[in-house]
């Protein structure tokens, strides 16, 4: 087996070594890489990066807020132009709102380095869906990486500013809800200075019109090889040899859980799953008897190597949903025919569990807002944060709930009287710009 | 290093409880012990509702080496609960055999536990007692960690008691774990949650050292009786409601969102429990009032403390 590998948790002896969440792992990671300006605007499970990052000497990074994630990545796209290094820190549906410049800033590529963190949330412990962001790095064509641990979210955070400088092109940064929210030691090192860049002046570039963006778009192609490529030979794709029977591709949090179940297969560790390095996959595949990708939410790596005409299997033992963990990497290992079906323990006691359903803080202000509003009969347009609740009980006082800051214009498509309404016809809005979540 | 280090498979702690009694702060302590004592440690939690009163867990693994950050069904090696209905959601995680179960039997019984009107209609609240779910682990600890804490001046001081009981089931030393509390609470309670750690550990003892028989009866000597679950019963003898006057602004909310219709505005506009024998407890009215002029106990020992 390949040893190297094992500073998956085993950070070097010399180094100050602190346990760190994974959200503080990044912020350090920035720091480290010499960061000036990071940008963010909150939301579970990515929030506690931007305040960590408020944590360094303000000389050494501007840290802020933005009004939404658009905002803060055109924040942090402000200072790439400007020749410093930048992030922008949102979760995944933030990124569907930052979409429009992600969309553009692709074709510009960067300046000083533009790394954009996203924490999914697999398993929507806190969020309105399940999206997978390695969808939206394969759109934009923006390289992803994906740490499995505190450590690699410090290290991968520092070599993405490096491919996003080295390679024109911002580098997306995929954390998970459980990489973010898990304390691991962590070696920390010294911040890098990285001067500013001068501007620019190339038009051509920067300012994207039909003739530059058909240029670009031809440059996108070619820095999708270069960054393939990288992959190939990076450090950071990383084969261990074990039995040749079984070959598994992973990454992100699967990597520890297939360590946790498969101690002794050979396994292939990608940095991501975009783009992927073909010539090290394919030396893979040949070099065991059946190759497996475990790989959380969407069969993104999978897809890829099939279209290649790569023989591997995946999803048909792994669900496209949900949070993973050993259990159910181990469970899909049995369907593989890989481990054997151990069955499931009988419980201890058997026990209907305590109801204990989440509520707004005791004393919470809205609630009071929220039983004036149920008093007018009005249906609600509710909006997104903790007073999301208010749609179950007691309360029960709004009637949708879609995406964030969506609540006034649904409410001006305002249908007609009926004849004897049981709730008022006209439907009240409550916007988010008036409920304002206390963790902000 | 301990003798732990030969076992190369990690040791599991599972710390829960409800949003507020600080799960995170168990388990930063224990994290934090095991990084100092040469361990490989994982210590994953979910944020997000943590202060919404919802549940909260927190997965501790040390070892070695450790790959996945979460313990899975019937992995854990120790269940450290800071509230009773919590210790039995998470109970079937612990090892079958050989898993040790440690728990405050407090009841933090959530808003919506009694939320109907009909008469004897049940209180959504674990109705186990602690000895019958004892009787069914080798190495079981429940007592009232709270009120433990509160005798000494300060309730929050109780998951440091559990920690004095967990300490007897891992192996560093005594002063290590003093000196990792210490650290980490606020320097004005390092006295209180010392004693706290010296009474949860002193019992934990006590109970290991004891004769077969006497130790069945020591596991549980301090914990808390369950409340009767049918609803209503003699609430008075249960429940107990205290109403700040000065903080009650009139504003009628617990009154009318009481599901058993027992709330009342006297004479002054100040909130009254004005039928005690409806009153189930169910705490709506306390998480309601936007003063937090309202505190339910639901405890005998409890409403007779501050009455």
């Amino acid at each position: 087996m390949n040893t190297k590998n094992n500073t998956a948790t085993a950070p070097s002896a010399s180094a100050e070594v602190k346990p760190l969440m994974g959200n503080e792992a990044i912020a350090q990671g920035a720091w480290e890489a010499g960061v000036r300006v990071a940008v963010a605007y909150p939301g579970t499970p990515s929030t506690e990066i931007l305040e960590a990052v408020n944590k360094y000497p303000k000389e050494d990074i501007h840290a802020q807020w933005s009004t939404n994630e658009k905002v803060a990545l055109d924040v942090a796209i402000g200072g790439s132009f400007q020749g410093v290094r930048s992030l922008a820190v949102m979760k995944h549906v933030g990124l569907n709102v930052a979409s429009d410049a992600l969309m553009s800033q692709t074709y510009i590529g960067v300046n000083g380095g533009l790394v954009i963190v996203v924490c999914d949330d697999p398993g929507i412990h806190s969020s309105q869906n399940e999206q997978d962001t390695r969808l939206f790095a394969r759109f934009a064509m923006v390289p992803v990486l994906e740490p499995s641990d505190a450590q690699e979210a410090l290290d991968f955070t520092k070599v993405a500013f490096d491919i996003s400088e080295q390679f024109d092109t911002p580098v997306i940064l995929r954390s998970t809800t459980r990489l973010s929210h898990t304390r691991s030691p962590v070696a920390l090192g010294e911040r890098v200075d990285v001067p500013p860049r001068p501007f620019n002046e190339n038009p051509q570039k920067n300012v994207m019109l039909p003739t530059h963006a058909r240029v670009r778009h031809a440059a996108l192609l070619e820095r999708e090889d270069a960054v393939a490529d990288y992959f190939e030979t990076s450090a950071l794709t990383k084969v261990e040899r074990g039995d040749t029977k079984i070959g598994v591709i992973t990454t992100s949090m699967s990597y520890s859980y297939v360590k946790e179940v498969l101690p002794d297969a050979s396994i292939l560790k990608l940095a991501g799953s975009y783009p992927l390095p073909q010539k090290t996959i394919r030396d893979f595949a040949a070099s065991v008897d059946r190759v497996i990708v475990v790989e959380e939410l969407e069969p993104v790596i999978e897809n890829q190597l099939k279209v290649w005409d790569i023989k591997v299997e995946g999803k048909a033992f792994f669900s496209r949903m949900g949070e993973q963990s050993s259990e159910s990497v181990r469970d899909g290992f049995v369907k593989a025919g890989v481990l054997p079906d151990e069955g499931k323990g009988a419980d201890i006691i058997d026990l209907d569990p305590t109801v204990r359903p989440p509520v707004l803080c005791p004393g919470c202000p809205h609630t009071s807002t929220y039983l004036s509003v149920r008093q007018t009969e009005a249906r609600v347009c509710g909006d997104i944060g903790c007073y999301t609740l208010a749609a179950v009980k007691p309360l029960q006082a709004i009637d949708t709930c879609v995406s964030m800051d969506r609540a006034s214009p649904m409410r001006s498509a305002c249908p007609k009287p009926e004849p004897k309404p049981s709730r008022l016809s006209r439907p009240l809005a409550i916007p988010r710009s008036c409920m304002r979540d206390c963790r902000r | 290093m301990n003798k732990m280090t030969s076992s190369s498979e990690p040791k599991n702690v599972l710390i829960v409880g409800v949003g507020g009694q600080g799960v995170i702060l168990v388990s930063k302590i224990l994290a934090t012990l095991c990084q100092q004592q040469g361990f490989q440690v994982k210590q994953s939690e979910v944020h997000g509702m943590a202060k919404r009163g919802g549940g909260v867990f927190s997965h501790v693994r040390f070892g070695e080496s450790v790959w996945s950050p979460t313990i899975p069904k019937g992995g854990a090696d120790i269940l450290v609960a800071l509230e009773w209905a919590e210790a039995l959601r998470w109970v079937n995680f612990l090892k079958p055999n050989d898993g040790t179960f440690i728990s405050d039997t407090q009841h933090i019984v959530p808003p919506f536990a009694c939320l109907s009107r009909k008469r004897s209609a049940e209180v959504g609240y674990s109705r186990e007692t602690p000895d019958e779910i004892l009787a069914h682990i080798n190495d079981g600890y429940a007592m009232d960690a709270t009120g433990i804490a509160r005798e000494l001046g300060n309730d929050r001081a109780a998951n440091t008691v559990l920690l004095g009981v967990l300490s007897t089931a891992l192996e560093f030393q005594a002063d290590d774990w003093r000196n990792v509390i210490s650290s980490f609470v606020p320097p004005k309670t390092i006295d209180i949650n010392m004693k706290a750690f010296d009474q949860g550990r002193d019992w934990a003892l006590k109970v290991k050292d004891s004769p077969d028989d006497a130790a069945r009866h020591l596991r549980s000597e301090h914990a808390v009786p369950t409340v009767p679950t049918k609803a209503p019963y003699d609430a008075h003898d249960f429940v107990h409601l205290d109403i700040n006057p000065a903080w009650c602004k009139s504003c009628d909310i617990c009154v009318k969102m009481c599901p058993e219709r027992c709330l009342q505005l006297d004479e002054n506009l100040k909130a009254i429990l004005s039928a005690p024998d409806r009153c189930t407890g169910c705490r709506i009215c306390e998480w309601l009032c936007p003063d937090l002029a309202i505190t339910v106990y639901r405890t005998p020992e409890a409403a007779a403390a501050c009455a």
